[in-house]
């Protein structure tokens, strides 16, 4: 039976892929309204004479103080959210990894410098890091983006390495050296299939927590700057309004919550499908 | 040998601490503007050039970057961090008051966690796979999920707005001043932090139950005709509970990263509003030194929960 075929009938199986999967996979079509500019009216629009208004037929999720329509804010802040995660996260992943596999393969001095230096970010809360650096680079989704791929690019050398140094010592790779194969050979062809659903597992984790991040730096004031929309921002903004206008807050804690959850749920599945070893339960 | 491992790890925790030390200046020299700018503001340009110079040399920020390193490092070692430049008071004097703030929220939002999450996974995992798993597994995905800004704005928006009740709005209150207000002020954050970490400690727990119950020795403790509770509390849970403990430790860093937006929220003078506040001031000899010592609590934890591994379970032995 194809890998992928029988990949998939574990993820269904499974049923925190299942939801998590589903939670994810309605948020990137929240995305894509949002990149396609269908919201129902764009996300800086003032409409002074409809402040504060509650849920109606005109504005689906109420409007805030200056009249914008909060729907249309919520999907614009995915966007922004799942960008900057995205990017974040994808630079973690191929850097890390990189990194880590590098560090397992060749181990000596190398390895024990790139671990020395992963120690040192791990000697870090994460979320302080992150502060730390976008503050230096300046508020915007780049830097926000650098700034969780900084935090993450240690975690994604770690996952790398722990597996090659195991699979270094087996005797297909060692055949493979034996047979003269450049390094780089060896590493893409032989060890990294191997690894790649760490990796994958971890892709899917790092998105949630890359979220948590972008969305506690907007709530801050050091991520997305106004009148950009953006989560954090937002439930931010609603402190003052809560009580009056309850929308403006419930509307982005929901939409962060559930981006959140939906990725780790995912991931979870994601790492019982791709190891037959580990059960459930 | 245990002692010679601690001293391993001790030797190998004071490194991190000097790479931390090195990150935290690096990554702080790459801010726009310095002392000058951010003391005096626009008025900045009205200053001539040999004033700036004056002031550049009165602050230190003439010298080359690596002087500028060794004399802050030195000044930690000897603990004078040097004075803010806004407040004129000792950065050292404004740890001292903002640490016991932050270890406080940090210790009991541990004791949030682990009162809700140890007797929840050991309900979730004694009946796996039923109606009250399921339940208290969606409890701890919310938990693990909705962010502790959410929680903690949900929280001060309900108490402050709607019954009028905010005790952090009368200043801090430390325990041995004002214990009945403290417990008040430290109650919410506490909770905000724990819940998040409950759903974390939760899982642990269940896994570490689940796994522990397949043992031999709990199949003859069920044998010899031991109690059903028992056997849960006494022999389960005591074998599971190292890695409930590993978790707990490691889940401090994240503690302390969420004690700096909670104290935001409830407006608690504690170090990560230190940093917070330096951050927006630029004042690097607060914020360096802050970090550095929100890190090292950090590696102390870390290294303390390594050495307390071999007095929980004596099959471990270090090379």
């Amino acid at each position: 039976m194809s890998a992928p075929r029988s990949l998939m009938r574990r993820l269904g199986a499974s049923p925190s892929a299942v939801a998590g999967g589903i939670i994810v996979a309605l948020h990137l079509v929240a995305m894509l309204i949002a990149v396609f500019g269908i919201t129902p009216y764009p996300p800086a629009e003032q409409h002074p004479e409809s402040r504060l208004q509650g849920p109606s037929g005109a504005f689906l999720l109420g409007t805030d103080q200056f009249g914008r329509d909060v729907l249309s804010r919520v999907l614009d802040g995915v966007r922004l959210s799942l960008q900057v995660s995205i990017v974040a996260v994808a630079i973690a992943a191929v850097v890390g990894s990189t990194v880590g596999l590098a560090a397992g393969f060749f181990g000596r001095r190398f390895d024990s410098v790139t671990m020395r230096v992963a120690d040192v970010f791990f000697a870090f809360p994460a979320i302080l890091l992150a502060l730390a650096i976008v503050t230096a680079l300046g508020p915007g989704w780049r830097n926000t983006a650098i700034a969780i791929a900084v935090v993450y690019t240690p975690i994604f050398a770690r996952v790398a390495r722990g597996p090659v140094l195991s699979l270094r010592t087996r005797e297909y790779v060692e055949a493979a050296e034996g047979l003269g194969f450049h390094p780089a050979r060896i590493l893409v062809v032989h060890i990294l299939p191997n690894v790649a659903a760490a990796i994958i597992v971890q892709v899917s984790l790092a998105l949630s927590w890359a979220i948590l991040t972008e969305s506690s730096l907007s709530f801050l004031g050091l991520g997305a700057q106004p009148p950009q929309a953006s989560l954090g921002l937002m439930i931010s903004d609603s402190r003052v309004l809560a009580t009056t206008a309850w929308w403006n807050f419930a509307a982005p804690a929901v939409v962060v919550a559930a981006l959140v959850i939906g990725f780790n749920m995912f991931g979870d599945g994601l790492r019982d499908a791709l190891d037959p070893t580990r059960e459930n339960r | 040998m245990p002692w010679r491992y601690a001293l391993v790890r001790l030797v190998a925790s004071v490194l991190t601490l000097a790479g931390v030390a090195v990150l935290v200046f690096v990554v702080l020299r790459l801010l726009p503007g310095d002392e000058i700018t951010s003391t005096f503001g626009t008025e900045t340009g009205v200053l001539t050039d040999r004033q700036i110079e004056a002031l550049r040399s009165y602050y230190g920020v003439d010298q080359p970057a690596y002087q500028q390193f060794f004399s802050w490092l030195g000044s930690v070692v000897t603990g004078n961090l040097g004075y803010s430049v806004r407040s004129g008071t000792s950065v050292a004097s404004q740890i001292r008051d903002a640490l016991p703030v932050t270890v406080e929220l940090a210790l009991l939002s541990i004791l949030v966690g682990v009162v809700i999450g140890v007797p929840l996974g050991v309900l979730s995992g004694a009946r796996a796979g039923t109606r009250r798993d399921a339940t208290i597994q969606v409890f701890g995905l919310l938990g693990l999920g909705v962010p502790n800004f959410v929680i903690g704005t949900f929280a001060v928006t309900l108490f402050a707005s709607w019954f009028d009740y905010f005790p952090n709005a009368r200043g801090y209150a430390a325990p041995w001043e004002d214990p009945w207000l403290n417990v008040q002020q430290m109650m919410f954050p506490a909770i905000t932090l724990g819940l998040a970490l409950s759903g974390t400690i939760m899982r642990t727990t269940r896994s570490a139950f689940l796994e522990t119950s397949t043992q031999p020795f709990v199949r003859t403790a069920r044998g010899k005709g031991i109690s059903a509770r028992r056997v849960r509390y006494v022999h389960i849970l005591r074998n599971a509970s190292i890695p409930i403990a590993t978790i707990t430790g490691i889940q401090f860093g994240y503690l302390l990263g969420g004690t700096v937006i909670v104290e935001q929220i409830f407006a608690m003078p504690g170090l990560g509003r230190l940093v917070l506040d330096g951050i927006g001031k630029r004042e690097y000899a607060v914020v360096q030194s802050t970090i550095l010592v929100i890190s090292g609590l950090f590696v102390m934890v870390n290294l303390l929960v390594d050495l307390l591994y071999a007095r929980l379970d004596p099959r471990i032995r270090y090379k």
